[in-house]
């Protein structure tokens, strides 16, 4: 008996986010002019997004995953180092590879590979909690991506690999020890990372994070413009397409990193309410997963997935909230960005198969 | 291996529960978060959003006009093209700076470097616009538009700027005007100034800044983020600034620059029964429509540190000493006191002792016995030394300020004082007690005593129209954009000199002499078509041992005077020239003061002849 539950209550989210995504994003983009184009792509996206999610539900077997964990890892591996080789640099950072008419953004693959190779090198330890040794050859696999990552630069995507790695490390139950260490030394490097890591427009929007009236038409811009398109849109909303902080283009980045902004200047408390329910009903269904797993690779890669889509709508959304600093973490399914798009239907897609393949197992 | 992977497996879920708790915590965290800023905050965040969409443009408005006599355009307006740069629209990262000096850069003819250090500077100040550009041809103009939406920073106004159809003509008179200093804006010199407005820095542009600036109009614009305008919401067009009409007679100024051409002076010509300046000219000359278009530091230093002052108003702002022009003052000053009369006489030869310090004449071998009259056709010093000794500098200070002398004219351009010395001024500024032998050197013009020419040109009105002192004005009358008349003003009478009808027909009757009688000063430059009368000067400017045969340099070679008038029976004109280190008043200064007599009366004879016919 093959029991779909997890797939059709998984599916019927994924829908209503993805319409409300696109309905969004068209309002963001339809007065753009020549990027009102970005709508088209991402409803092919969209839709590469969804045969992605079929296949990995209906055809693959999630424990293949663990087969090829290491081949997996390793070509993104190549794909990142050939960002920082052979690509052009678009607004100061390396961050896309073309190929033909499309164009890749490897370090939002680089979210769902670290997923997957945590998890399998977790999976296979022989004892309840994770040593040191195996706590730094898992912190050695997450370092090589993040350091490529930090290169291109694009630290939002480096950042939220480490935070995937940490949760990881808290699912398969890394000695508590490790952890309380790790942040000792993360508190005491941060002034020298501070001081001599950070370029000067990562500093600035720090800085703008804290106190945003003192720049109000540099860094802070962003912080205060995002409040104003949100508080603007009070209970109700302002309606579909109605939004003047979007219309007039206040808001920049809106079609992706603040995309969250433009949905509540439209749609008000109600509809920020709705969507919250729904992603908060896809980590739910996540987690439901990760409890009915039978084995540690599987509940592993269900927790990590739940992780990733997890944290990314969390800091995107506090970020447009003014929470966090502006960092480039896309909201899952909204965001424009093809390769997100990608990795996160494909990420359901596993998630799913692991909820339902486990009666198909316990069959055998 | 299977069972402790169940085991294990059970043990790591533990981990599920309190990982539920803690996203739901934080998703509570945002959801409170959304909830203050829409629901408690909503309002006030609705209000700002509606403001970020609103901008208010000042459409600035033609400055109004300036006409001479006769209809005469000396200053208006021609639509320009200006770029300006919004430095808090600039983009902050270098790349993007680059692109803007790179586009700039043909534009504004500097360098790349160059320019990306000026655009830099100029977010120190990121609130006020800058001028980029003014005048920009239409090359320019189609250029710049069409790559306008890659560059927010930068903007086309269309604003009508101030043009100077004649140049120099009557520069001093009209002032200048240029963009408002940072230093203007702040002090709040000029009321509801913007940063990209045009204001009067001197003259008449100046005087009547306010009159003239007229009202802005607003603009009410839809814009967004980046500057760009969506739509015009409402428009209130702006009232252009109101006109003057100045008394300026513009022939005769030109005529008085011509004259003054390549010499440093000035020259005030006004009528006598008004007061109304009809020319008023200093020398060097400045072409004020280069202040409007901007000039270079190195122009701008140039001209300001031209040892020339040609920025300098001479014929206000010039304190010269006027020498042999005040003795009528003196003279009056004595028959008023009463201390000499008409046939008082003196004798003179060649020098005055007081104590053991000789004061000597001009003319070294003396003028014999002299009364007044002939004192003033010969201008003998020695005379005017008895003459001060008997009045007493109290008594001369005192008439002289009665003259006009030591206090400002009231014309509507920047003047200077003068100094009237006397005890008190002296004890003031010098600590010492007053000298007799000074007050002999104030009663020919000389010593501390400095005056302006338009003080000189007030005083011998007052002589050629029976002793009425008028203040000397420029402006006829102030319209609005539309001809209504505003203002109209009227001679300003400001008082009388103290003396009686007689006492100022013996002087008038003097100054006729000097340039009529063959021994008058004048006389040998005198015009022959019509009667002038006046009073020659020749003011020391440093006393020098002189020795002869020796040259002297040109910086310390005396002043030239004229102060006259014409026709002598029916004065239609008062004409008072200076000519700084123009050496001797009959000389250098008497014929141009004839050439000006001469080219007005006949054009004035002609003018009414044709409106007779």
């Amino acid at each position: 008996m093959k029991s779909k539950e997890n797939f059709f209550k998984v599916t019927i989210l994924l829908i209503g986010i993805v319409v409300i995504g696109l309905l969004n994003l068209y309002s963001a983009t339809h007065q753009l002019g020549t990027k009102s184009i970005l709508f088209k792509k991402q409803i092919c996206w969209t839709f590469i997004g969804f045969i992605g999610f079929f296949l990995f539900y209906f055809i693959l077997d999630y424990r293949k995953i663990h087969l090829y964990a290491y081949h997996i890892y390793f070509s993104i591996i190549s794909l990142l180092a050939a960002v920082l080789v052979i690509s052009p640099k678009i607004m100061g950072a390396k961050r896309w590879l073309s190929v033909g008419m499309i164009t890749l953004q490897p370090s939002e693959l680089a979210k769902l590979t670290i997923v997957i190779i945590i998890a399998r090198f977790f999976s296979l330890s022989e004892t309840k909690q994770q040593g040191v040794k195996s706590f730094l050859m898992a912190g050695l696999l997450t370092l090589i991506p993040f350091i490529f990552i930090v290169l291109e630069p694009d630290l939002g995507t480096a950042f939220l690999l480490l935070i995937l790695f940490a949760s990881l490390c808290y699912f398969s139950k890394v000695q508590s020890k490790i952890l309380i260490g790790c942040i000792l030394i993360a508190l005491i490097l941060s002034p020298f990372v501070w001081h001599y890591g950070l370029r000067s427009y990562q500093k600035a929007r720090i800085i703008a994070f804290v106190s945003p009236q003192k720049d109000p038409y540099g860094m802070g811009y962003h912080v205060t413009q995002s409040a104003i398109a949100i508080g603007s849109g009070k209970l109700w909303g302002k309606g579909f397409l109605k939004g003047t902080q979007t219309q007039l283009r206040f808001l920049p980045e809106h079609y992706t990193d603040f995309i969250f902004s433009v949905f509540a200047e439209e749609w008000g408390f109600i509809g920020c309410t709705g969507l919250i329910i729904l992603y908060l009903g896809i980590i739910f269904s996540g987690l439901k997963i990760c409890q009915k797993t039978t084995d540690r690779f599987g509940y592993l890669l269900a927790a990590g997935i739940t992780s990733m889509l997890f944290w990314q709508t969390v800091i995107n959304i506090a970020m447009a909230l003014g929470l966090l600093p502006v960092v480039g973490v896309p909201l899952p399914f909204m965001s424009y960005g093809g390769s997100a798009v990608l990795t996160n239907f494909i990420a359901l897609g596993i998630l799913t198969n692991i909820g339902d393949k486990k009666l198909i197992a316990s069959k055998k | 291996m299977p069972l402790n992977e169940d085991q294990i497996l059970e043990d790591w879920k533990k981990r599920l529960s309190p990982t539920k708790v803690v996203i739901l915590a934080i998703f509570s965290i945002l959801m409170l978060r959304l909830a203050y800023l829409q629901i408690l905050k909503g309002n006030d965040y609705f209000l700002k959003a509606e403001n970020n969409r609103l901008e208010v443009e000042s459409i600035p408005a033609p400055r109004g006009r300036i006409f001479a006599s006769h209809g005469v355009l000396l200053a208006s307006n021609r639509p320009c093209f200006c770029l300006l740069l919004y430095p808090q629209k600039l983009p902050w990262d270098k790349e993007k700076l680059k692109k803007y000096a790179v586009f700039l850069s043909p534009i504004l003819n500097k360098t790349q470097g160059e320019i990306i250090k000026f655009l830099k500077d100029s977010l120190h100040c990121p609130l006020s616009p800058i001028y980029l550009k003014k005048k920009l041809t239409w090359p320019e103009v189609t250029f710049i538009e069409s790559h306008s939406y890659s560059f927010p920073a930068l903007k086309i106004i269309s604003q009508p700027l101030r043009y100077y159809p004649y140049h120099s003509l009557a520069s001093h008179i009209l002032g200048y005007v240029s963009v408002i200093t940072a230093k203007q804006l702040k002090s709040g010199t000029f009321k509801g100034a913007e940063p990209t407005d045009f204001v009067g820095q001197m003259g008449i542009e100046r005087t009547f800044q306010k009159a003239l600036s007229g009202e802005k109009g607003k603009r009410y614009l839809e814009v967004d983020a980046l500057g760009r305008i969506l739509r015009t919401l409402k428009e209130y067009p702006p009232t252009p600034g109101d006109n003057l009409y100045l008394s300026l007679d513009v022939s005769l100024q030109r005529k008085a620059e011509a004259e003054l051409h390549g010499k440093k002076g000035a020259i005030v010509v006004l009528d006598p029964s008004t007061g109304y300046v009809l020319a008023l000219a200093s020398s060097p000359k400045f072409d004020p429509n280069l202040f409007v278009k901007g000039m270079d530091q190195k122009t701008w230093q140039r001209l300001l540190k031209n040892p020339d002052h040609p920025l300098q108003n001479r014929a206000t702002l010039g304190l010269y000493p006027p020498g042999s022009v005040f003795k009528p003052v003196t003279a009056l000053a004595g028959l008023y006191y009463k201390v000499i009369t008409p046939s008082t006489t003196v004798f003179c030869n060649g020098g005055f002792q007081l104590g053991n310090r000789i004061f000597r004449c001009w003319k070294p071998g003396g003028h014999g016995w002299v009364n007044l009259k002939k004192a003033i056709i010969e201008s003998c010093d020695v005379y005017f030394y008895q003459l001060g000794l008997w009045l007493g500098i109290d008594r001369l200070s005192n008439y002289a300020f009665k003259c006009g002398f030591g206090q400002k004219t009231g014309i509507e351009l920047a003047e200077k004082a003068g100094i009237v010395p006397n005890r008190t001024w002296k004890w003031k500024y010098m600590r010492r007690r007053w000298q007799k032998g000074e007050t002999l050197n104030i009663a020919i013009g000389q010593g501390a005593l400095v005056v302006t020419p338009i003080q000189i040109a007030q005083f011998f009105a007052a002589l050629a129209n029976g002793g009425k002192i008028y203040q000397p004005q420029l402006l006829v009358k102030i319209t609005n954009y539309k001809g209504k008349v505003i203002k109209e003003t009227t001679p300003i009478l400001k008082g009388k000199i103290p003396a009686s009808p007689r006492q100022l027909q013996e002087i008038k009757k003097a100054l006729d002499g000097v340039m009529n009688y063959p021994s008058g000063t004048g006389y040998r430059s005198r015009s022959l078509k019509f009667r002038m009368a006046g009073k020659t000067g020749t003011a020391q400017v440093v006393s020098l041992p002189k020795k002869k045969g020796e040259k002297i340099a040109d910086l310390y070679k005396d002043h030239a005077w004229f102060a006259g008038f014409a026709p002598v029976d029916k004065p239609q004109m008062v004409i008072v020239v200076l000519i700084e280190h123009g050496g001797h008043g009959g000389a250098t200064a008497v014929p141009i003061a004839r050439d000006l007599v001469n080219f007005y009366l006949s054009k004035k004879a002609k003018d009414t002849t044709f409106k007779k016919k």
